[in-house]
């Protein structure tokens, strides 16, 4: 052996040596992470099958439990384990849509428990109906919570690899994989899918989902007349000069619209920071919403400018009985909520929103889709509740300084006639009460919160 | 260069602290429910309250927008040479004061509801736009704003996760969060404005709870079987 070649080779015997422990830890820190993977996927699918139990047991008891406290601990349960369930479930490596319908289905028994908790704690007993659907929720999630339990038998004895489950969850891999996707989970869904939805007086009610909008109203229009109407309803000032519309697209469904651009003339640049867009329904010809991109510049005006500026829009377009409610105001702009009001009665379901730039006070939005929603003749009665009577639901510990009639909507898709009363805490706090103007009850209550980008409620 | 871009903004920041204080300044001059800020607290108005006091030559740890010891006695020392209760927290009073305020009329229009669809606060406002920022990149306006919708809806959906963290973070539910994209790349302004939008209720997608890029390979032809309702730049958009 030639000198020169001990060195090379113990720099290459060295090299070998760095690089094998190099990979060797890298393997070992790699499969430390696919276990920790692992292991929060499997916490994630042992909460849900422990969560499943339990809204079994306790949708069992509150088929059998008769006093009110004992269905009110039973069904708060119910929606609680539900909900957990629900988040569990969206913590699993499955592929997209593959547990929809079970992701819906316990957010419907969840809620569907609420609604009824809610009527309990009102001091109304349940209805055969109501009884009915409970006994047969109790059954579905008898047979979900089954066969969960025949996917924990794969976990446990390794059929089921939480690694594989991952990699082929990943809607990008074009493989033929896709075997393992057809876990029992796709067999849950597919059980999942012969239950008939839920119908009941809660947010996730199927119903509610698929309202149809109220203020459709008037006879088609054509892509010309849209691209026409769109050209009126945008301002002057924010509408690039010698100003053209061009159809960008078409919206099917239930709102058929069509989606307008406003730009310069041609040869101009059009840049997405000019860029103006309207969706115009094709029934009726109605603006669903207008949205404009540009940049803010510094305040110049006040808020108060903002607001009669919106309301000045709003007029010239015929929305000539909106009123503002709140005003937001992050980066610059003005995001003004008009309710229409209807003989001093305020209905917020009809909303409008605005919004206006503080540097200059072009309007640089129009948000119409819930007044579309849910614009129609609302028959409003007197109130059967007198004021004095209403005032007298609100905590005593709130200051009133402000009061009113209001329809306002609810979480299960209905309105409610209402007295509306504003006021605060001794510590300062507002807040907003609705007391039904026809039952008594208090129907909702809106905590103010006010920070450096306006005022919300929640 | 750097230090410049932050004292405009910081001066911005401040300009529009006090125009907003201004407003919602009660009528009787009490601390209305502006909460006060002492030791412990975080966020914009600490960052205000930091850069004052900066200003001022009562502090000069860097602004962090967080509420520590160094904060509580800048604002101790302020409060005696100001003359005011030297408690170290900041309540209306101090606040004012710091702003140079004082106590104005009450401007704002009357108050009312907002749907809190279970999506509120700044921070939904960070994560909803570095989405858009990740999913809709170089899309139109109104595409970004869509993408942000698609994201609420899938909250208000009852067949996905119920709240915004849940719904960003289910697994592959979105490419860019599946790469890591997403947490490296700090959202544009536009894609603040999106996402802002589209909490404040614009949607453009009219309900629905997907989009894809048809130009891109997807494995599943499950999608397609969706009701389309929109295309908007490249993306459809699907119920």
């Amino acid at each position: 052996m030639r000198n020169w070649a001990i060195p090379v080779v113990a720099v290459l015997a060295l090299g070998v040596i760095a690089a094998g422990y190099y990979g060797y830890t890298e393997h070992n820190a790699r499969q430390q992470l696919e276990v920790s993977v692992a292991n929060s996927y499997r916490q994630a699918f042992f909460g849900l099958l422990e969560n499943m139990e339990n809204v079994q047991v306790k949708l069992a008891k509150s088929l059998v439990s008769n006093t009110l406290e004992q269905n009110l601990v039973n069904l708060s349960d119910v929606w609680r384990q539900a909900e957990a369930a629900q988040a569990n479930l969206g913590r699993l490596p499955l592929a997209q849509g593959t547990a929809m319908r079970t992701e819906q289905f316990l957010s419907q028994a969840g809620d569907y428990a609420f609604s009824l908790l809610r009527k309990n704690a009102m001091g109304m007993t349940l209805s055969q109906e109501e009884q009915e659907k409970l006994s047969k929720l109790r059954s579905e999630a008898d047979e979900l919570g089954g066969l969960l339990q025949g996917i924990q038998a794969d976990v446990n004895n390794g059929k089921l690899s939480w690694r594989e489950l991952h990699r082929t969850a990943n809607p990008r891999l074009r493989q033929e994989s896709k075997e393992i996707q057809k876990t029992g989970f796709a067999d849950i869904e597919k059980q999942m899918n012969e239950y008939p939805t839920l119908i009941y007086d809660g947010p996730f009610s199927d119903h509610v989902m698929d309202q149809k909008p109220k203020g459709l109203t008037g006879p088609e229009v054509s892509q010309e007349q849209a691209e026409r109407k769109a050209l009126e309803f945008v301002p002057k000032e924010t509408a690039p000069a010698n100003a053209r519309a061009v159809k960008a697209g078409e919206i099917r469904g239930k709102i058929p619209a069509w989606t307008i651009d406003i730009r310069g003339q041609e040869g101009d640049r059009d840049n997405d920071q000019s860029t103006i867009s309207l969706d115009i329904s094709k029934k009726g010809g109605h603006v669903i919403n207008m949205l404009v991109n540009r940049d803010v510049g510094e305040v110049k005006i006040s808020l108060e400018q903002a607001v009669a500026t919106a309301k000045e829009f709003l007029n010239q377009r015929g929305f000539t009985d909106m009123v503002p409610t709140y005003v937001q105001y992050p980066d610059h702009v003005a995001v003004i909520p008009f309710a229409r009001e209807s003989d001093g009665v305020v209905i917020y379901p009809d909303m409008i929103k605005i919004k206006v730039a503080l540097d200059n006070g072009e309007i640089l939005g129009f948000e119409g889709l819930q007044y579309i929603m849910h614009h129609h003749k609302r028959d409003i009665p007197e109130p059967k509740i007198t004021e004095e009577d209403a005032r007298k639901a609100v905590s005593p510990g709130i200051n009133i300084a402000d009061s009113g009639l209001a329809v306002i909507p609810l979480v299960t898709g209905k309105e409610a006639f209402c007295w509306e009363f504003k006021g605060q805490t001794d510590r300062g706090e507002p807040f907003v009460f609705y007391v039904d103007a026809v039952t008594g009850d208090v129907v909702n209550i809106l905590k103010i919160i006010e920070n450096e980008e306006g005022r919300t409620t929640m | 260069m750097k230090k410049r871009v932050v004292l405009v903004f910081t001066t911005l920041l401040l300009l529009t602290a006090a125009v907003t204080y201004y407003r919602l300044l009660p009528t009787s001059g009490v601390p209305g429910s502006f909460s006060p800020l002492s030791w412990g607290a975080e966020g914009a108005n600490v960052k205000v309250v930091q850069t004052r006091l900066q200003e001022l030559g009562y502090f000069s740890d860097p602004v962090d927008g967080i509420f520590d010891v160094q904060t509580a006695d800048a604002v101790q020392q302020y409060q005696e040479e100001m003359g005011l209760a030297a408690s170290g927290a900041v309540e209306a009073t101090t606040w004012a004061s710091l702003l140079g305020l004082e106590h104005g009329e009450e401007t704002q229009p009357v108050i009312s509801r907002a749907e809190a669809a279970g999506v509120s606060g700044s921070n939904d406002v960070n994560l909803l736009s570095r989405l858009v920022a990740a999913e809709a990149e170089g899309e139109p306006y109104r595409g970004q704003v869509a993408v942000a919708a698609v994201i609420l809806n899938r909250v208000k959906s009852p067949k996905f996760p119920n709240n915004l963290s849940g719904v960003v973070h289910q697994p592959h539910a979105f490419e860019s969060v599946t790469n890591g994209l997403v947490w490296r790349r700090t959202p544009d302004a536009t894609a603040v404005k999106a996402a802002r939008d589209a909490i404040n209720g614009y949607d453009p997608t009219y309900g629905c709870i997907f989009f894809w890029n048809p130009s891109k390979p997807i494995s599943s032809k499950w999608i397609w079987s969706r009701s389309i309702v929109a295309r908007i730049g490249k993306h459809v958009f699907a119920k």
